[in-house]
């Protein structure tokens, strides 16, 4: 009897599988014939001015924004959208997703992940990488716990001197890239070691000499604030992982920073000859990718209540990477989207929940989403709108 | 552009003593440092023999042992670097290559069939990486992040997380991981041969001229006509028989295989060979330097070891090297 249910299971997997590779490709085929459908009707009507030069092409607004950074991870979004509800439609009884319980954990969870992707995005953009937002991400809470509970600091304090910590280390990274002309790959990673040697160094135990973990109790307050529930299935932390994303929505789009982040990714070279102070757009980005590691530190280890020194180890800053580039964000800077950053961290979020809700090994979510990073980034190259890339 | 060619060639080529010639070699200050470092602890460890024992039979051994992993690792990796690109499933491929190696042979198999078997998955991994990299013209570290994420929980699957115990034959045994002459261990004697064997790739063949020509500057070595693709994935090729070469002979003296690799392992090798004087841009390196950035590696950590540090230095000094070597490094490209 059990046999055939895994049986029955595995056929479920597989032919579910098969659907969501069918639909890719016909739903990719089917924007890639509007496009043309469209390029063919603008021809006819503008032949003059598309015969100039092929490359300045009046593009219509549907045509940029589906040629955008993130109209490939918008679609599917929306695919895995569809799919969601089609499941819950046809097996209402075994296909938990839209579930209280299943929402609330989602969205307890992606948060997290989202801010981080955030901060590393706006770097990314920028043109640099930091591999060690795991270690800030351990260590700015491990400090604020520490300082909370075992210390005797009152709350306001002991959380200051979490983030202050985060921003030395994004100075550090972005001092040692700008100033030192250390790639930021190899700078990150040097600051990647010396912090998992840091967070080693806070949690051992002086007598035993083994690290051990270490419990945050905040007051209730700053919980709520936190991590606190508001209503339903909806959390603080989506409440913060909104307020992220619209303020560095703000930022860079609305803001004379993020147009000198744009211009420092895109060609340095162009950008200091603007006038366009390129150590110091690098610095503060590095600062903003920290504290937004460490924010998400904090959220998640005030949920938890307890702050493992095995964090460090959990290669959250090649996800976080992942997210980005899945998103849309050009690997080496100079292009990509808030919105494609969010939605490349909530599908890496959705994803691994999907398949638990199927019960597949919790393996396949990293198979699935090393084929849909490969796929996706095929893809943005193939359909974007720089055509003339630098030389990879 | 035609002055600052001038001024390249004219601070180049006015290089004042041997001193500075030797340092203009991109392995120049790793050589110089790692030689720095032996030297005082050999004459510290003389001094005192009882509290620093470096010159030791049980910590030589110790080192030939625990360098040739990341060592080998390493010069495959530094060889991609060397022709531009990167590999970050080199880690995946060294735990599963192992693990495809035990399962054949625990099979019923010929331990030999078992290596192939274990070498075929890595050139194809290899292969895969290459041709996504090369024909979609995506950049490497997506790819190989990519497939880092495909093979290492691809391995979980294969294993369901359960460690297989083996026994290989003794004479397999001796061979990989035995001792010669009482001082000698086999895995660094196999450490050398691969180096050399890399060494002649590089700098003997015409593959390796290949490489820094193509790391160096895509486009003109297309315009000299090399077969850019072909020249990418063959690096990639190596880069991944490197790591499952590694990965089976990690294994072969515990006898016990898991697919999980130890995490980090694939960042540690790109350390390795940037502290070795490799660019992270690829076009100029060397495989003297990538060793002896491996060796460095392991030798800050037999150090703080031997002096009795508490353990938490270990990872505090590699950060720190990782950085120091680099800003080196980089002085000295701006200087020569």
């Amino acid at each position: 009897m059990k046999n055939t249910l895994e049986l029955t299971d595995n056929y479920k997997i597989k032919k579910s599988l098969a659907i969501i590779v069918r639909l890719f490709i016909f739903i990719f085929f089917f924007k890639k014939l509007i496009e043309k459908l469209i390029e063919k009707y603008m021809n006819k009507n503008k032949s003059q001015i598309s015969s100039e030069s092929s490359r300045y092409i009046q593009l219509t607004k549907f045509q940029t924004v589906l040629r955008g950074p993130s109209s490939n991870v918008a679609v599917l979004a929306i695919i895995l959208f569809i799919i969601t509800l089609l499941a819950t439609w046809l097996y209402p009884n075994s296909f938990n997703f839209y579930t209280p319980g299943n929402l609330a954990v989602l969205s307890q969870h992606i948060p997290i992940i989202v801010i981080m992707s955030i901060g590393v995005g706006t770097l990314m953009i920028c043109g640099e990488f930091d591999l060690s937002i795991a270690g800030v991400y351990t260590l700015c809470p491990f400090i604020t716990a520490s300082a909370l509970n075992e210390m005797g600091w009152h709350l306001f304090p002991s959380v200051l001197i979490g983030f202050v910590v985060a921003l030395v280390i994004g100075f550090a990274n972005g001092f040692v890239t700008t100033r030192l002309k250390v790639p930021s790959f190899i700078a990150s990673l040097g600051m990647m070691f010396f912090l998992k040697g840091v967070v080693r160094w806070f949690s051992e135990n002086p007598e035993t000499g083994v690290p051990g973990s270490i419990s945050l109790s905040p007051p209730e307050w700053f919980f709520n604030i936190m991590a606190g529930q508001i209503f339903g299935s909806f959390y603080a932390q989506t409440l913060w992982c909104i307020f992220f994303a619209i303020l560095a929505y703000l930022f860079l789009n609305l803001h004379t920073f993020g147009n000198h982040v744009f211009a420092t990714g895109g060609d340095k070279d162009a950008a200091e000859k603007d006038g366009i102070n390129t150590s110091k757009t690098k610095i503060i980005a590095f600062m903003i990718c920290s504290f937004c590691a460490a924010f998400a530190g904090l959220t998640s280890s005030t949920r938890v209540n307890l702050i493992s020194p095995g964090q460090t180890f959990s290669g959250l800053e090649l996800q976080a990477i992942a997210a980005c580039v899945i998103g849309g964000v050009y690997l080496f800077g100079g292009r990509g989207t808030v919105l494609g950053i969010v939605l490349g961290a909530c599908l890496f979020g959705i994803v691994g929940n999907l398949l638990v809700i199927i019960r597949a090994p919790g393996e396949y979510t990293s198979v699935f989403m090393g084929f849909i990073i490969i796929f996706l980034v095929i893809l943005n190259n193939k359909l974007g709108l720089a055509k003339n890339k630098k030389d990879l | 552009m035609n002055d600052s060619l001038n001024n390249l060639a004219s601070t180049r080529y006015v290089l004042k003593g041997p001193l500075d010639r030797f340092r203009a070699h991109p392995a120049g200050n790793v050589v110089l440092v790692f030689l720095l470092v032996l030297l005082s602890c050999s004459v510290v460890s003389l001094i005192y023999p009882d509290n620093f024992r470096f010159i030791s039979k049980p910590n030589l051994i110790l080192l030939q042992r625990a360098i040739p992993t990341l060592g080998i690792m390493s010069l495959g990796v530094g060889l991609l670097m060397i022709a531009g690109e990167f590999d970050l499933s080199v880690g995946a491929v060294f735990g599963l290559s192992a693990y495809i190696m035990a399962m054949v042979y625990t099979s019923g198999m010929p331990i030999l069939l078992g290596v192939v078997a274990a070498l075929v998955v890595g050139i194809i991994v290899g292969l895969i990486n290459g041709w996504i990299t090369t024909s979609f013209g995506i950049p490497s570290f997506i790819t190989t992040l990519g497939t880092l994420f495909i093979i290492r929980s691809g391995g979980r699957l294969v294993s369901d997380n359960v460690p297989i115990i083996f026994q290989v034959p003794d004479w397999f045994k001796t061979l990989m991981t035995g001792r010669m002459f009482g001082y000698l261990q086999m895995q660094f004697v196999w450490f050398i041969i691969i180096a050399i064997i890399t060494w002649v790739i590089l700098n003997r063949h015409t593959l390796g001229n290949h490489f820094f020509a193509v790391g160096g500057s895509k486009v003109s070595s297309l315009q000299a006509g090399i077969n850019v693709k072909k020249t990418k994935i063959f690096a990639f090729v190596i880069c991944s028989i490197c790591a499952v070469i590694a990965g089976i002979m990690s294994v072969i003296r515990v006898g016990v295989v898991n697919t999980d690799a130890k995490p980090l392992m694939e960042l540690e090798t790109v350390a390795a060979c940037v502290i070795g004087g490799v660019a992270l841009t690829g076009g100029r390196g060397s495989i003297i330097g990538v060793a002896v950035g491996a060796i460095m590696f392991h030798l800050v950590k037999d150090i703080i070891i031997l002096a009795k540090f508490p353990a938490y230095y270990l990872d505090l000094f590699i950060g720190l090297a990782i950085v120091f070597g680099v800003t080196l490094n980089q002085i000295a490209k701006k200087k020569y």
